[in-house]
């Protein structure tokens, strides 16, 4: 049996399994951000005039922010200049089917795993893939279309649905929110765009794969979800990136909008690049993610398993706004080599007996630093809000870093707050248990660290839980502290 | 570079810089430390609600009164206004500092042998004092201590003697009077020899104060390889009083310290309480209740610092708030690389009871380091209104039901005290309050 140290150091010199690029010709934007690039983005995307007006906003409001300074890491510089803002794969108009589809990009899919394929259609998923930049498949439209569900991309709804896109865009994330989405809305050049009727029960996981293809472009992607009174949609999102030794900015605004009785569903398995060892390269991974729980009885849940990227740093929301709304959010995330993730979570609690439950799993390996930071607001007249939070951390190896910022924040003298964190190593009880029956130390581990998990695990869909369940065994079988 | 615009004050202090600096008893070691300090100072200003540590709390409005810089001359009091401040039933060593200046006519000084006490400035010739003196609080990026350490000039300094534990608890009254506004600021440096003990009751009380006071105080206390401490704080102003203040505390080998700190009264009170644990089986146990009504603000911050393998800390804070008061609770736990076999707990419990109070609950752990136990928890709730309910049912009144269900919140900090006189006292002065 490996001893230890072997296990350990196997686990912090594991390569990204994933890592392969894919030649096809791109069409770019010229390099560097100015006034111009944003508006060939918006020619080139055959854009209405107020969706320019609205980026060239976002873009003076850019120019204004200086770099934040708070984070619980050193920020790399980026240079916004040396960044190619647009890029696409050439197209070829109007693809009916999949046969259109440039068969590299097809096979690269395969490689993926993406059920992009007829035999994969059966598994019940509708993907909209987005490579690069520009959705080049959509799937399942029809079937959902007879329900009245827009799912497409970003580009096409802006296109055909201009009306909705122009109601909500930019309602839960204003361009002014952050730096990174100050630039992402300035620049973004594609993203999925979902609206579910009232009343309708969205009968599929809608799933959307990324991938950032190529060299020094920058991903800017936008989502946003609509979910009309009384609906229900789950989405999913999930990633893998091939290997690069430059560092690759990926800036993504995600905006989430439930009106009265909607519940949406946000998954997301996110695995970029984490770069290599020696913690040279890799993706950061700052995204803005926000739901808004317009109506009363709505709810709206986040999951996330994050293992990649070399810097995560995110803090899915909810605003509760509507009374007896509901905000959920489960998160894994998991730090080797030098990897760091700085995320969690905000509930905002505005609306009368709203409730939030927070559930954040730290997994610190190697060199790795994991911060939860957590906000929970309660304003003035959100009387009986509940809020419960827990955020446990794991610790493998003597290296890592595990950290805890929670900020609860109450006006309220009728809100119930409770928040609880804990830190700890495997331990050695446990795998003593577990050796004694038979089981070997790293089995033993993975046994463990998919039990700490669980909780988080279990809210994923089928199809991803699994996934999940084979990265977190991937990353860290054996890694004994 | 002046970020703020907290400036008035800040711009008189620089105004007035020349005659801030008169040379402290000739003590060339002491003066650089101040003029570093005072670089710290002017680089930083004043903190501003953008300031991390100073998120919740805004100190703009407590920078406003034209304060005049407190003298070192004495003030005259008579003695018997300060034995109505005496702890009931508690025999002690009295030393008295109006408005940071030892009064030794106001005191009850011990003889000479475990204890010994001596203004600052008397002290700074010292091996002692050169030793432990600025040593611990640093000043770059700490806006109020920057400027304690760069002018407060008065203060206390105390030791106890090597393998002894001096005969009585030592009560330290820490009075702020004036009737016109005053900028208050001292230091204190307390020294804890090896395998030596103390019981500290400091206690901050406003007399004949009518005049807008800032107090910005710093502590410095070490205690040495196998010395411990209990450490009480009671602060109990008036509305007059705005206080930073700002305690290090540095534990060497086996140490044992026990903070116990009540905030009750004052307009303004923000603690920085600092401990570090810099070797193996240092042991801390910081406990802290605040009570505010009115306007009140009260700011605790604390920070235990986890340097070596093998230390303990344990931290428990509660609050109770009224009216339109505001709570503001920030924790920190710190393990850094290599202070393996650490364990250490944080909690903090919260009730409303004023339906425009506010509370901010900030509990942070940061670990770097793997074969530890850390964990912390935070709550923020109200009365139990069924608790209250079975009360009446039992025949108690109302007000008689609440009080004691807020006694019994604050029974988990209050049995902890060790000096009975004391847990009388503070007990007392719960009941007031409420």
């Amino acid at each position: 049996m490996k001893t230890d140290k072997e296990i350990l150091e196997d686990l912090s010199q594991r390569e990204y399994e994933y890592g392969f690029s894919t030649s096809i010709e791109m069409d770019r934007a010229p390099v560097g951000l100015n006034e111009e690039t944003i508006r060939f983005i918006s020619l080139k995307k055959e854009e209405p005039d107020f969706l320019l007006e609205w980026r060239l906003k976002a873009y003076r409001h850019f120019l204004t922010c200086e770099m934040p300074a708070w984070q619980n890491f050193r920020l790399p510089r980026i240079d916004f200049q040396k960044i190619s803002y647009y890029a696409a794969p050439r197209a070829k108009k109007n693809l009916n089917s999949l046969n259109e589809v440039d068969p590299e990009l097809v096979a690269t899919f395969e490689k993926l795993g993406i059920p992009l394929t007829e035999q994969k259609m059966l598994s019940g998923v509708a993907v909209d893939a987005v490579f690069d930049s520009v959705s080049v498949a959509t799937t399942f439209s029809s079937k959902l279309g007879e329900l009245g569900i827009i799912f497409c991309s970003f580009g096409e709804a802006v296109r055909s649905h201009p009306d909705l896109v122009r109601k909500y865009l930019g309602t839960v994330v204003p361009v002014t929110d952050n730096v990174f989405a100050a630039l992402n809305a300035a620049v973004f050049s594609d993203g999925s765009f979902v609206y579910i009727p009232p009343g309708v029960r969205c009968p599929m996981e809608l799933s959307t794969y990324f991938r950032i293809n190529a060299e020094n472009t920058g991903q800017f992607e936008r989502t946003l979800i609509i979910a009309d009174k009384g609906s229900y949609v789950s989405y999913l999102e999930g990633c893998t990136a091939p290997r690069r030794d430059e560092n690759q900015l990926h800036a993504a605004v995600v905006e989430l909008i439930a009106l009265e009785n909607a519940e949406i569903k946000y998954s997301t398995v996110q695995n970029w690049y984490p770069g290599d060892k020696e913690g040279k390269g890799g993706i950061y991974n700052f995204v803005t993610k926000r739901g808004i729980c317009r109506g009363d009885h709505a709810k709206i849940s986040w999951t996330q398993v994050e293992t990649g990227s070399a810097i995560t740093w995110k803090y899915p929301g909810v605003i509760l706004k509507g009374d007896f709304s509901e905000g959920e959010f489960y998160s894994v995330a998991l730090t080797k080599n030098f990897q760091i993730a700085d995320t969690g979570t905000k509930m905002i609690h505005l609306g009368k007996n709203t409730r939030s439950r927070i559930i954040s799993k730290g997994i610190s390996a190697g060199r790795g630093q994991n911060s939860y930071r957590g906000l929970v607001r309660v304003a003035a007249h959100a009387d009986h809000a509940r809020n419960f939070t827990q955020c446990d951390s794991l610790l493998i190896g003597d290296q890592c870093g595990a950290h805890t910022f929670p900020y609860i924040e109450s006006r309220n003298n009728t809100a119930t707050l409770e928040h609880e964190a804990t830190t700890s190593k495997i331990g050695e009880d446990q795998i003593f248990y577990c050796n004694q029956r038979g089981i070997n130390t790293e089995k033993a581990v993975a046994l463990i660290v998919n039990g700490y998990a669980r909780e988080v695990l279990n809210q994923l869909p089928m199809e991803f839980a699994v996934e999940a369940q084979k990265l977190l065994a991937i990353s860290l079988e054996g890694s004994v502290g | 570079m002046m970020t703020s615009d907290t400036g008035a004050l800040y711009r008189k202090l620089v105004e007035d810089q020349d005659q801030l600096f008169h040379p402290v008893a000739q003590d060339a070691q002491w003066q650089k430390l101040r003029q570093s300090a005072w670089g710290d100072f002017m680089r930083l200003g004043f903190p501003t609600t953008r300031h991390e540590e100073w998120k919740y709390t805004n100190i703009l409005p407590f920078l406003q009164p034209p304060y005049q810089i407190a003298g070192k001359n004495g003030v005259h009091l008579n003695a018997t206004s300060i034995e109505a401040l005496d702890i009931p039933g508690l025999d002690a060593w009295r030393i008295v500092l109006v408005n940071g200046v030892l009064h030794p006519e106001l005191s009850i000084l011990p003889e000479a042998g475990s204890l010994r006490v001596l203004p600052l400035e008397a002290a700074c010739g010292l091996p002692q004092f050169r030793e432990h003196f600025g040593r611990y609080i640093e000043t770059g990026n700490n806006h109020f201590a920057a400027l304690n350490t760069a002018m407060a000039s008065s203060g206390l300094f105390l030791e106890v003697a090597r393998n002894t534990t001096p005969s009585k608890p030592v009560h330290l009254l820490h009075l702020t009077t004036g009737s016109s506004p005053l900028l208050i600021q001292y230091r204190n440096l307390l020294v804890l020899q090896p395998r030596s003990s103390l019981n500290l009751v400091e206690q901050f009380v406003p007399l004949y104060l009518s005049g807008d006071v800032l107090v910005n105080s710093a502590t410095e206390m070490v205690l040495l390889e196998g010395a411990s401490a209990d450490h009480f704080r009671i602060q109990n102003g008036n509305q007059h009083e705005a206080t930073v203040n700002h305690t290090q505390v540095f534990q060497d080998a086996s140490t044992l310290y026990n903070n116990h700190t009540y905030c009750l009264n004052g307009k303004f009170i923000r603690n920085n309480t600092h401990v570090a644990i810099g070797a193996p089986g240092g042991e801390s146990h910081l406990y802290g209740l605040y009570l505010t009504a009115g306007d009140q603000l009260v700011d605790n911050h604390t920070f235990v610092d986890h340097r070596k393998a093998g230390s303990r800390s344990n931290e428990w804070y509660k609050g109770v708030l009224k009216d339109r008061s505001s709570g503001v609770f920030s924790g920190k736990i710190f393990v850094r690389p290599g202070a393996q076999k650490t364990n250490a707990f944080q909690q903090n419990n919260n009730i409303l009871i004023g339906e425009n109070a506010t509370i901010n609950s900030k509990p942070e752990l940061e670990i770097f380091a793997d074969d530890v136990k850390c964990s912390h928890g935070s709550t923020t709730g109200q009365l139990d209104e069924e608790a209250a309910f079975y009360l009446r049912t039992r025949g108690i009144g109302e007000q008689t039901a609440r009080s004691m269900l807020v006694h019994a919140f604050a029974y988990d900090l209050t049995e902890k005290i060790r000096l009975e006189p004391v847990k009388r006292y503070i007990n007392k002065l719960i009941d007031e309050k409420i």
